[in-house]
């Protein structure tokens, strides 16, 4: 019996290629969209699950900062209940040397002993735990190891850090996996950081808020139990020492809070996901698997009178209802199971290309992942199921005896729910035409988006402590060369890290703010236009410590008079009009730059022209003159663009797969109408001949395509406006959802609906009417 | 073997009643061979269908083997269909789709026999018909005379008690028609009852006994040969 419904399956695959090219192509591509995206969803929720002691894992944090001072940790070790472990840590990228080739590692942690109580990392030989005991060891990944020494033993061999350190190389651990909200390269003890860092106070230096710092709570231990005791007593400390310390409360994140969660005002060095990227994505892939569904169940009800002697005939000689739906539910798992084979051959093709527009290593391996098959086997009845239930159980329950009577059954049953279902496919298309239109209007907004400074001619390296030394005489030199029109040194420009400062006004009141220090001509460079007042003049001696603020410094601070005030005694010399100095995600918050140069350790170049790599080239030069070490000459408009990767790469994902439930959407609506114009040959035919003209035979057809289009529209409109305005709201800078853009994505989609359907229509309304009568 | 009483189908649409058979009387005897006659819309194929368990009449008593069956589910129909009655269409009603052989197997696959009785049935049945040669083609690739030795040979391929033949002989040429009619013929004396609708008075005077039905009703019954049990 199943052969035969397999035969039977097969043979109506081949006999009707249009409709099987339809069916099979959505699946396929919805299957295999559904396949990459699950694997992204499920890498991004499976992140740091590789911990064994996962539960119980938990970073320290204040409601400002993600980074606590050395000295809190002997308080953490006391006063916290039921801890098992605790590891101040400290990320750094650093130099060093082996047999003369300098290397950098970039991802150093500098840990605790405690660090190998808290994550799981899998030793391959020397040491493990103990090399974090003391100081001038360092344990490396495979990887970096392999990197370093190639093929030789790198336990026990000796390499110069940052110049000046001995370390010894004393283990090797396996790579650390990449679903991790950590990256490590390699890992050294904390004592490290002292010593580095020449801090004498290092553990005693409570204005230090600088180490990530992770703990490991018992098995089932709430928290809030902990931490609560905790505050406590860290306050009571406080209080103890300094009596105007206004009162800190700290808090316990979850790894599994940790990765999800990006608060882009403050600084982890953790690499984050996106929760709502994962939705949106998650959101297209069903999306897009839905259409295809819809596509398969529209097609084979509306198709289903091609079938209904076929099943008239199967009940003459003896089928039940159930043979039926066991032999209609057959051909929806053969047609869901080559579509699987294609989804699996499309998703190999298109991983690579995925996988580099989300800076992903995903893989499709499906003969060591239990899970991937599994899944792959769980998936392909369920869809088999869903596409083939309804038509199943409509096509068994036809009357045998008009079917063999031959009774007009052409479709006209189900019509009701067929219309439900176009509407309900005309509501995604519309809604993801209008999503596409909104997500590509904000990123291209945002990309020319006047940033308020010049970003495109501006070069940047960081000195290095001979380059520093000598700082005016590089500014100097540099200015010699006659493409380079300007230079500043500053300690961050836009884009960068900026510190944020906590200061008195002479009024007295306390003002958090973000600060820049700089030199004279960093206003210059970067274009700002002064609103008030004038730029730090060098030869001003009470000009030492001023400082400039932005607009909405004086708005928030409701400064009046601003050049009247005072910061810390230092004096306001001027205003510049506000300019965007960190993302467009942010509103523009209140900033000053200092006249102070000490810790300014960037040199900005504004270069004429546009050949940047000859202007690199010659920055380079003349760095080499006072200094051997190579400089890393970076160009701001490429930093500030790739602020805005993660979001170009969504729109970009976003729109392909739009655009692929888009095309898979219309070849649905194709296949609907070609049925539809096919079920009303007759009626043309009958309409011609009592002289009906095809333009009005096509109007027949569209007023009814325009009733569900505009139920569909309203419907999508409210659903796209409720969603998108919730994303936009994730930009301070956005655009408004003008009413063009609803136009347009109905407009788009009644273009595509009234261009098959007037084609097909047309085709119909010019044949010959007998030809459509005689079948009769 | 058939027995019916005050038998009445009607069908209702929302605004007309129709009523096809009206108190219809039929008793067909087991190994008889009945002809029913009639215009166009006077309720054969109707009667047919009732009596095809097709169908459940609105009203009435039908006896199917002395049981009571007017009040049966579909699917008790079907059980009782299935091993019981064998179907023969004007249209031939072959699926396109499959080939001869798979056509004649088809009512032996919803009777869940084994493969290997299937096939030695089928090929004898194929044998019988004189369409073995044909077994690996498609119903298109026929004639209609083929074609309807195939519908024959699926009708009669399950041993059925009964065959209903609606208007057999309609869409063939003379001489495949009483071909046709041999079939019948030469089926009913080995022994199978069968009841044929036909508007050709030549075709129906192969059968025992001709109803004639009007307006849902029977008018006449000719007994046409002497028919013992």
């Amino acid at each position: 019996m199943f052969k035969n419904y397999l035969k039977i399956a097969l043979r109506n695959l081949k006999k009707s290629k249009f409709f099987s090219f339809i069916n099979i192509m959505g699946l396929s591509v919805g299957i295999a969209v559904s396949i990459m995206v699950s694997l992204y969803v499920v890498g991004e929720l499976t992140v740091d699950k590789f911990n064994l002691h996962y539960d119980n894992i938990y970073r320290i944090e204040t409601g400002q900062w993600f980074h606590v001072p050395a000295p809190l940790i002997p308080i953490i070790r006391t006063e916290m209940p039921g801890l098992e472990a605790a590891a101040l840590t400290d990320r750094q990228s650093i130099k060093i040397n082996f047999d003369n080739n300098d290397h950098t590692i970039r991802n150093t942690i500098f840990a605790e002993p405690d660090f190998f109580d808290i994550f799981t990392i899998n030793i391959i030989s020397g040491e493990g735990k103990s090399a974090l005991e003391e100081p001038y060891k360092i344990l490396l990944s495979e990887r970096e190891a392999k990197k370093i020494f190639g093929d030789e033993n790198a336990v026990g061999k000796q390499i110069t850090v940052d110049k000046e350190y001995a370390f010894t190389v004393a283990g090797i651990f396996s790579d650390f996996p990449e679903n991790s909200h950590l990256s490590l390269d390699a890992l050294s003890s904390f004592k490290n950081r002292k010593i580095m860092t020449k801090q004498e106070d290092f553990y005693e230096n409570w204005s230090n808020w600088n180490y990530q710092t992770y703990i490991r709570l018992s098995d089932g231990k709430n928290p809030n139990e902990v931490i609560d005791p905790f505050n406590i007593a860290f306050n009571d400390f406080v209080a103890s020492m300094d009596e105007d310390r206004s009162e800190i409360v700290f808090n316990l994140r979850h790894l599994k809070d940790i990765y999800f969660f990006k608060d882009l005002n403050k600084n982890d060095y953790c690499k984050h996901g996106n929760m709502q990227y994962l939705l949106l994505f998650s959101m297209s892939a069903i999306l897009t698997l839905i259409i295809a569904i819809i596509n398969f169940i529209n097609l084979s009800t509306a198709r289903s009178s091609l079938r209904a002697k076929e099943i008239g005939i199967r009940k003459v000689n003896g089928a039940e209802k159930s043979d039926l739906i066991k032999q209609f539910m057959g051909e929806s798992v053969v047609i869901s199971a080559i579509s699987f084979i294609f989804a699996l051959i499309l998703t190999e093709l298109f991983l690579p290309q995925f996988n580099e527009i989300i800076d992903k290593e995903l893989v499709l391996d499906l003969f060591s992942s239990p899970s991937t098959i599994l899944s792959l086997i769980a998936g392909m009845p369920i869809i088999a199921v869903l596409t083939g239930l309804y038509p199943a159980f409509f096509m068994s329950s036809f009357n045998t005896i008009f079917i063999l009577k031959r009774e007009n059954i052409r479709g006209k049953r189900g019509l009701r729910s067929r219309r439900f279902l176009m509407v309900f496919q005309f509501i995604i298309t519309i809604s993801l035409i209008l999503g596409t239109l909104i997500i590509y209007s904000q990123m291209k907004y945002m990309v020319n988006k006047n940033l308020g400074y010049d970003k495109e001619h501006i070069l940047y390296f960081w000195m290095n402590s001979d380059l520093k030394e000598h700082n005016e005489s590089l500014k100097q030199k540099l200015l010699e060369n006659t493409e380079i029109k300007e230079v500043s040194i500053v300690h961050s420009l836009p884009g960068n890290f900026i510190m944020e400062w906590g200061r008195n006004l002479g009024s007295g009141t306390h003002v958090t703010f973000f600060s820049v220090p700089c030199d004279e001509d960093c206003i210059k460079l970067l274009n700002l236009e002064i609103v008030e007042g004038r730029n730090f003049d060098p030869d001003l001696e009470s000009d030492k410590n001023a400082f400039i603020l932005n607009e909405a410094f004086a708005k928030k601070f409701d400064l009046r008079n601003p050049l009247t005030e005072s910061i810390d005694g230092n004096k306001i010399v001027g205003i510049v009009k506000d300019f965007t100095f960190q993302s467009l995600h942010h509103s523009i918050k209140p900033m000053a730059f200092t006249y102070f140069s000490d810790w300014s350790w960037l040199v900005s170049i504004k270069v004429m022209g546009n050949d940047i790599e000859n202007a690199k080239e010659i920055i380079k030069n003349c760095c080499n003159e006072f200094s051997d070490e190579k400089v890393r000459v970076r160009f701001l408009k490429e930093d500030i663009e790739a602020k805005y990767a993660n979001d170009k790469r969504f729109s970009l994902i976003f729109t392909i797969f739009s655009m692929l439930a888009i095309i898979i959407s219309s070849l649905g609506l194709l296949g609907l109408i070609s049925f539809e114009v096919n079920r009303r040959t007759k009626e043309i035919g009958i309409r011609k001949v009592l002289g009906a003209t095809p333009l009005e035979i096509i109007n027949l057809f569209n007023k009814e395509l325009f009733i569900l289009l505009g139920i569909s529209s309203v419907i999508a409109w409210i659903l796209g406006y409720y969603l998108l305005s919730g994303w936009l709201q994730n930009f301070a800078f956005r655009i408004q959802i003008g009413v063009w853009y609803f136009v347009l994505s109905g407009f788009i989609t009644a273009f595509i609906a009234l261009f098959t359907f007037s084609f097909l229509a047309y085709k119909a309304a010019n044949s010959n009417p007998v030809d459509a009568l005689k079948y009769e | 073997m058939i027995k019916t009483n005050n038998l009445t189908k009607i069908y209702r649409t929302d605004e007309v009643e129709t009523v096809a058979l009206n108190n219809v009387n039929v008793e067909v005897t087991k190994g008889e061979f009945v002809a029913v006659m009639g215009p166009s819309g006077c309720g054969k194929s109707t009667l047919l269908n009732v009596i095809g368990l097709l169908d459940n009449p609105t009203n009435g008593e039908f006896y199917f083997n002395t049981q009571e069956v007017s009040k049966y589910t579909e699917r008790m129909r079907t059980n009782l269909r299935k091993s019981n009655i064998g179907f023969i269409f004007q249209s031939f009603n072959l699926i396109d789709e499959l080939t001869v052989y798979e056509n004649v197997e088809l009512p032996l696959l919803y009777i869940k026999m084994s493969s290997a009785e299937r096939k030695k049935r089928v090929n004898e049945i194929l044998d019988r018909m004189k369409i073995a040669h044909r077994a690996k083609h498609f119903p298109q690739q026929l004639s209609g005379g083929q074609q309807q030795r195939v519908a024959v040979a699926r009708a009669v391929v399950t041993t059925p008690k009964l065959i209903l033949a609606d208007e057999p002989t309609v869409n063939l040429d003379s001489a495949n028609g009483e071909e046709l009619m041999d079939m019948l013929t030469q089926l009913n004396e080995e022994g199978t009852t069968i009841m044929m609708v036909t508007h050709s008075p030549t075709f129906a005077e192969y059968a025992h006994r001709t109803i004639q039905l009007f307006d849902g009703h029977i008018v006449t019954e000719n007994i046409k040969k002497e028919f013992h049990l």
